[in-house]
């Protein structure tokens, strides 16, 4: 590896980080199937495991390679490959290249399934070739290329190699008789596995090179019997009997014994056989037979127990739908079936053909049967019981896509279940089995049908006992229950009481057998309590999806099962497989994908054989040939002895920051925490700040913090998989079946923003007073270190008024080090405090005052104003009326129009030609003031009075001449306070201005001097010359080449109107949305890592999109920003009045769907990504020195809307305290009510509009508040309110479950 | 990855990775492709989810 870099190295260099991406996204994946991801990374001292290889695979080895060891590397490197896509690499895997390749080069491999080993070791060749022809890498790019710590390096033992090295974790070799690993970081069964793997693929590959790699096991013939087939060995188990003659035996052996009760109602065994014999030829009259559906829909009870009985005595398919459930749906699971038993209080479908049977009716016509139908006539009664491929039961459970899927299941594997509970639950005569379980559970079917095949009482637990702990336990003492079946959100709660009630806790462990969870990963923490709590009762797991029978696993659950709990062996007669992507076995401690088969494999989902299909494949490993497995999409791992642990959903899986990560491993680590009872996990990904969050509830007495619960982790899980937030609740919100409500907790968390989600307090003094002063200028009562600028509502504008307040405390900082640093964590790094004694003001580059009277150059603001070549250049303004709160004289201000002018050189300025060109001085002459009396003026005229004595100003500017600006002073009648008006012309005051001149005015009203205000920093002159000078000097800091290349050909024209019109016939709408809506508009914004400058954007968007009716295509608009960019580190122009604004065209592409967040945020990276934020391109059309490239950019069309957010202008808000709230306490200045709407006509009627559609969003008072300015000539009324609508209505749409309310006007000027 | 509509004696459908072996007492249909593809041509021929062995009992 060289460390200089020649033009040889110059092509390597390419080479390797054109693929760097690939080789770090690979060498995530190989640590993570060498299990080097979440597992203790401590070096240890290094373990060996070496695997032998047969003389049949050294001979092929030798025949293959002829003894080359760069062959024998292609062989081995390639047995690597696919060995870790065994260990659960789906993707492309990273191995660092060994001798006799360059040492440390990493090598990709993507092992295809479909190709043969031969193939694969032709690619595996080829890319050996690449390496060595790219070896001549340097040493930083070569640093760069992995990204993980965890590399197994794969070589050829040779004359010249020694052991591993010491930046390989692992380091696997292929020797001439042995495959070895050695390695000090992992665990010493994964290196065996590794190792073995290695040499079974060689042996298995060389002898056939014709094998797909898919069908390629890792296992050697041990391994491979252990988990194919002795893991699945269990005890023989009679599974023959039909149900109906199980139970017969029973009612003709204990006829009088009570075989169920409820409160209610009891039923001995004789009864329930007489009974359900009459239900079942009541069904059969009802034309029920063999897998004919039956559906009950009634509520758990003992009658509803005898039904069922009856349902499978009649041959039919047992059916339990949820009467409360709703009727929609409720009426799609009932469509197949033959016969629905329904009380009177169920309403069915109008349509239903299925004749309905009432379960009070067959009642009492069971129970008014002559006589008892009597176990032995049952037979004769009934004919030959269901076969043991008939269809037993249906049990709807929830599909991913929102149908309800009905799993389908069999006789012999409803038997087989019933077969397993029997022993394994002690189920027998004289013990009770608690029925809890809602019938919609497939928990329910054995707990009602098993013990009634051992002569057991199946009690039927009312809901209101299963769901109060203090009653189920009370209940499990009085009726001494055998076991007791719950999901492990239950067992918590009920663990709970029994904490907090030991005599109770007493009682049921003196007479409860068994605790069974089910239903739900049990974690290891809740199993150590309930040792603790309950010693002496067995803690029992089982496992098994609806789709196969429920259970297919279970055992037992020691105190010391560390973070995962065993799900138990395999129950007896079914099979399972934890299998890899090529359905290949994985070995134990391997996680996989459980697969189950067997018995116990349901029919499939009824009605549904696409769905069918997908989850129920061929089992290859099924003794008798087309066998079918279920695909659980559960992921698991075999312990060594033959029990499983449980991982989680397969599609709980998520991809973090290029990793998979298992949420289940994280909810695992948070439960063992010991002060959290239970935990979920969630990844919120569509707020567009990705976060892990963690649900928990605390136990009894216990109130962890999030910060302790976040270390706990860290000290178990790769940092990486640490919440972000944690989120305490009383109690998780449970699903009908008890289970954790994953979706309502999402919701849950959705609901919190992300300012609030994660408060971390300042640590500094410099921490604390940079997070008050954004808590003071974004308006919030606090704010955490780690909350970012721009999800607290913060913009760039708010970014200069932060610098500018910290400059007043002696902090210093730029405006681009808010973009940057968007946290106050990040930002009070880059951040100094000035040293004490230098507390003063912040000096200013350059004098402030009108000392530069040179003429200047325009800036490009100004320059595009005048290439419009308006009739009336002089007349293009900006006005602002005051209310000044305190009697002011004449004098008094003059004085401060004089003293403000004295501050800002532009409000002095004057625009001529000078030497052929335009250009700009500023001159000594303060602005004129003039009064106006309108104390005399009826109540109803003075408001457009007002704005006509405003618009005589307004008039009466003159760019060449002067004044550009004029302040009228407004006497109103008696009662009411005067009112001052300031008129600006437009070429030398922005919006940003505003801000300053009423903060300076209020000011010098309020003290009769400007010793309170900061100095003015750099001068808009300054600034002009200063921008013709960076593009002289530094043209190549410009993005020449984006504005050259734009694709500006999916623009949708908006009109083809000619000519955008006059202002005088604007159209003007006003969309103003309530607070509420304004609220969860930037609150959503937040949360989806968007400003609301681009989720307005992208809105609008798509309203455009919708009122043009185009499929799809791009919405060219005319943008613009505020355009103090912070350019130059000597340039101040936080306190500068002058027109900065950029305005630059932007291809908007307009999303299809307004509440896409992904279409928004595509929006929003295109708007990122503009350079300079836009100034690039104003500064290449104006002010570029070569003119062949100004024409360029001056040629792209022309935007016919504009589109310019104006945020939240501070002076809008202005109550004299200089509108940005210092914070530091002083008095009001006497401005306020500050009024634009009738500050005079600030341009001609009949000057030309710029474009045809201009939209100024903002917010004010909280409001969102859209101005629309329509030409009236080109845009027709129906067509303005059906823009304004579309647009507000994609704004709904942008809002989840926002109604937007938007009163609108229009005005005509 | 690819996959191959598969059949068994009992007329129940599913689907498997084409660069597999099939497993015994499985048969091709021909029809193979992307994985949606392949259920939706299962949606197609696959009717009744009933075994053949119990299907003509019960109809």
């Amino acid at each position: 590896m060289n460390t200089t870099t020649d033009s040889a190295g110059l092509a390597s260099r390419e080479f390797w980080l054109r693929h760097r991406d690939d080789l770090r996204a690979g060498s995530l994946a190989t640590a993570q199937a060498l299990g080097g991801g979440s597992h203790e990374t401590t070096p240890g001292a290094p373990t060996t495991a070496r695997a032998p290889l047969t003389s049949a695979t050294r001979a092929h080895l030798d025949r293959v390679t002829g003894g080359e060891p760069l062959l024998r590397w292609t062989a081995v490197a390639a047995a690597t490959g696919l060995v870790l896509r065994r260990f659960g690499a789906e993707g492309a895997v990273t191995l660092l290249a060994g001798a006799p390749l360059e040492h440390g080069l990493p090598a990709l491999l993507r092992p295809d399934p479909a190709a043969t080993f031969r193939q694969w070791l032709g690619s595996v060749r080829s890319l050996a070739a690449q390496i060595l022809e790219h070896g001549d890498v340097d040493a930083g790019t070569h640093r760069g290329l992995l990204e993980e710590d965890i590399v197994l390096t794969v070589g050829v033992d040779g004359p010249d190699t020694g052991g591993p090295t010491a930046e390989a974790a692992a380091s696997l070799r292929l020797g001439t008789a042995e495959v070895t690993v050695t390695s000090r970081l992992l665990p010493a069964a994964r290196l065996s596995a590794l190792a073995t793997g290695v040499a079974t693929v060689l042996e298995q590959g060389l002898a056939d090179p014709g094998r797909r790699l898919a069908d390629l096991g890792v296992l050697d013939e041990p391994t491979r019997h252990q988990v194919l087939t002795a893991f699945n060995e269990t005890a023989p188990l009679d599974n023959s009997r039909p149900y109906r003659e199980l139970l017969l035996a029973q009612a003709a052996q204990r006829p009088d014994a009570v075989a169920i009760h409820d409160g209610t109602d009891t039923f001995t065994y004789r009864q329930l056989c007489s009974h359900a014999t009459a239900v079942a030829l009541n069904l059969r009259a009802a034309g029920v037979g063999r897998e004919s559906q039956v559906a009950l829909v009634a509520q758990r009870s003992a009658w509803f127990l005898v039904m069922a009985v009856g349902v499978l005595f009649a041959g039919g398919v047992y059916v339990p739908l949820d009467p409360t459930m709703p009727a929609g749906r409720r009426d799609r699971l009932m469509r197949g079936a033959q016969v629905v038993v329904a009380g009177p209080e169920v309403e069915l479908p109008q349509d239903l053909d299925a004749p309905r049977l009432l379960p009070e009716h067959l009642r009492k016509e069971a129970e008014s049967t002559p006589g008892p139908h009597a176990p032995e006539t049952v037979a004769q009664l009934l004919g030959p019981p269901a076969a043991p491929t008939d269809l037993a039961y249906i049990i709807f459970t929830s599909g991913s896509t929102g149908t309800p899927k009905g799993a389908g299941v069999e006789h012999h594997s409803f038997l087989n279940l019933l077969a397993t509970r029997v022993p394994d639950y002690g189920l027998r005569p004289g013990v009770e089995v608690p029925q809890t379980a809602p019938l919609t559970f497939d928990l329910s079917i054995w707990q009602m049908f098993a013990g009634l095949t051992a002569g057991s009482t199946v009690c039927v637990v009312p809901d209101d006992v299963v769901r109060d702990p203090a009653a189920l336990a009370a209940m499990a003492v009085e009726h001494r229950f055998g076991c007791l079946a719950l999901v492990p959100t239950f067992v918590a709660v009920l663990l709970e009481h029994f904490e907090a009630a030991p005599d109770s806790a007493a009682a049921v462990r003196s007479t409860l057998g068994r605790l069974i969870a089910t239903g739900e990963p049990l974690s290891g923490e809740l199993a150590r309590r309930w040792h603790t709590v309950m010693p002496g009762v067995e803690l029992l797991n089982a496992y098994g999806p609806a789709e196969v029978a429920d259970d297919s696993t279970g055992g037992p659950v020691t105190a010391d099962e560390g973070m995962y709990t065993s799900i138990g062996k395999v129950l007896p007669n079914v099979r399972v497989h934890v299998l890899d992507a090529d359905l290949q076995p994985v070995p134990p401690g391997v996680t996989g994908q459980v697969y189950i088969g067997g018995e116990s494999v349901g029919r499939g989902y009824v009605g549904q054989p696409a769905m069918t299909a997908g989850a129920f494949l061929p089992d290859p490993f099924a003794t008798e040939p087309g066998r079918r497995m279920y695909r659980t999409g559960d992921l698991g791992r075999w312990r060594t002895d033959g029990s499983v642990e449980l991982l989680g959903r397969a599609d709980n899986q998520v991809k973090l920051r290029g990793r998979r990560v298992e949420l289940g491993e994280i909810e695992h680590a948070v439960e063992s925490h010991p002060q959290v009872a239970r935990a979920i996990v969630e990844l919120l990904k569509d707020d567009g700040l990705e976060r892990l969050v963690a649900f928990v509830t605390p136990t009894p007495g216990n109130a962890p913090t999030d910060r302790q619960i976040q270390e706990f982790v860290a000290g178990r899980l790769p940092a990486y998989m640490v919440p972000n937030e944690v989120l305490t609740l009383d109690e998780l919100p449970r699903n009908r079946n008890g289970k954790v409500d994953r979706a309502a907790l999402r919701a849950r968390a959705a609901e919190r923003t992300v300012p609030t989600a994660a408060y971390t307090a300042p640590r500094t003094s410099l921490e604390a007073d940079l997070c008050e002063l954004w808590a003071t200028v974004l308006k919030l009562e606090r704010v955490g270190v780690t909350d970012d600028f721009f999800a607290l509502g913060g913009d760039s504008i708010t970014g200069i008024r932060i610098v500018q307040a910290a400059g007043r405390r002696g902090i210093e900082l730029r405006p681009r080090h808010l973009l940057e640093h968007r946290t106050v964590q990040e930002l009070a790094a880059v951040a100094r405090r000035r040293p004490a004694g230098t507390t003063g003001r912040r000096t200013a580059p350059r004098p402030g005052t009108g000392t530069d009277s040179s003429p200047a150059p325009l800036t490009p603001a100004q320059r595009s104003f005048f290439a419009r070549r308006v009739p009336r250049p002089d007349y293009w303004n900006h006005g602002v009326l005051y209310a000044v709160r305190r009697p002011v004289t004449t004098d008094e201000a003059e004085r401060a129009v004089h003293l403000l002018a004295g501050r800002h050189p532009m409000l002095r300025a004057r625009i001529d030609s000078v030497d052929g060109a335009l250009a700009q001085t500023v001159s000594d002459v303060p602005p004129p003031l003039t009064e106006f009396d309108l104390r005399d003026v009826a109540a109803d005229e003075l408001e457009s009075r007002m704005h006509a004595s405003a618009t005589r100003l307004h008039a009466a500017l003159d760019l060449r001449a002067g004044p550009v600006c004029r302040a009228g002073l407004l006497r109103l009648p008696e009662g009411q306070h005067d009112r001052l008006v300031m008129v600006v012309h437009h070429a030398v005051v922005d919006l940003y201005s505003w801000n300053v001149i009423t903060e300076d005015l209020s000011t010098i009203l309020r003290d009769g001097g400007t010793e309170a205000l900061d100095p003015v920093g750099t001068p808009y002159t300054e600034w002009a010359r200063r921008l013709v000078e960076f593009v002289r000097d530094e043209p190549e800091r410009l993005n020449t080449e984006y504005w050259l290349t734009r694709d500006w050909s999916r623009c949708v024209p908006v009109t083809d109107a000619g000519s955008p019109g006059t202002e005088g016939n604007t159209r003007e709408h006003t969309s103003t949305f309530d607070e509420d809506f304004t609220r969860r508009f930037v609150e959503g914004t937040a949360r989806r890592g968007l400003t609301v400058y681009e989720s307005l954007l992208a809105a609008v968007g798509a309203g455009f999109r919708e009122w043009l009716g185009v499929p799809a295509g791009d919405l060219l608009v005319q943008l613009g920003g505020h355009g103090r960019e912070d350019l130059f580190d000597d340039v101040d122009l936080s306190r500068t009045v002058g027109f900065f604004n950029t305005a630059y065209p932007f291809a908007l592409p307009m999303p299809t769907d307004p509440s896409d967040v992904r279409q928004a945020r595509a929006v929003a990276e295109l708007v990122r990504n503009i350079p300079g934020r836009g100034i690039d391109h104003d500064l290449l059309r104006h002010l570029h020195p070569d003119p062949a490239l100004r024409a360029r950019i001056a040629a792209i069309p022309a935007p016919q809307v504009l589109f310019n957010y104006w945020g939240e202008p501070g002076y809008l808000h202005a109550d004299g305290d200089g509108g940005d709230g210092d914070g530091e306490g002083r008095t009001p200045g006497p401005l306020a009510d500050v009024r634009i709407d009738i500050s005079g006509d600030d341009r001609p009627a009949d000057m030309p509009r710029s474009h045809p559609i201009e939209i100024y969003p903002s917010i004010v008072d909280g409001r969102l508040r859209i101005l629309w300015r329509f030409s009236g000539e080109v845009c027709a009324a129906p067509r303005r309110s059906a823009l304004v609508a579309s647009c507000a209505e994609a704004l709904r749409a942008a809002v989840a479950d926002a109604s937007p309310r938007p009163t609108s006007e229009e005005t005509t000027r | 990855m690819t996959y191959t509509v598969v059949v068994n004696d009992e007329e129940q459908y599913s689907l498997w990775p084409e660069a597999k072996t099939l497993p015994a007492g499985w048969r091709t249909t021909g029809f193979s492709g992307s994985r949606e593809e392949c259920l939706d041509h299962v949606a197609t021929v696959w009717t009744d989810i009933r075994p053949k062995s119990v299907a003509p009992a019960a109809s």
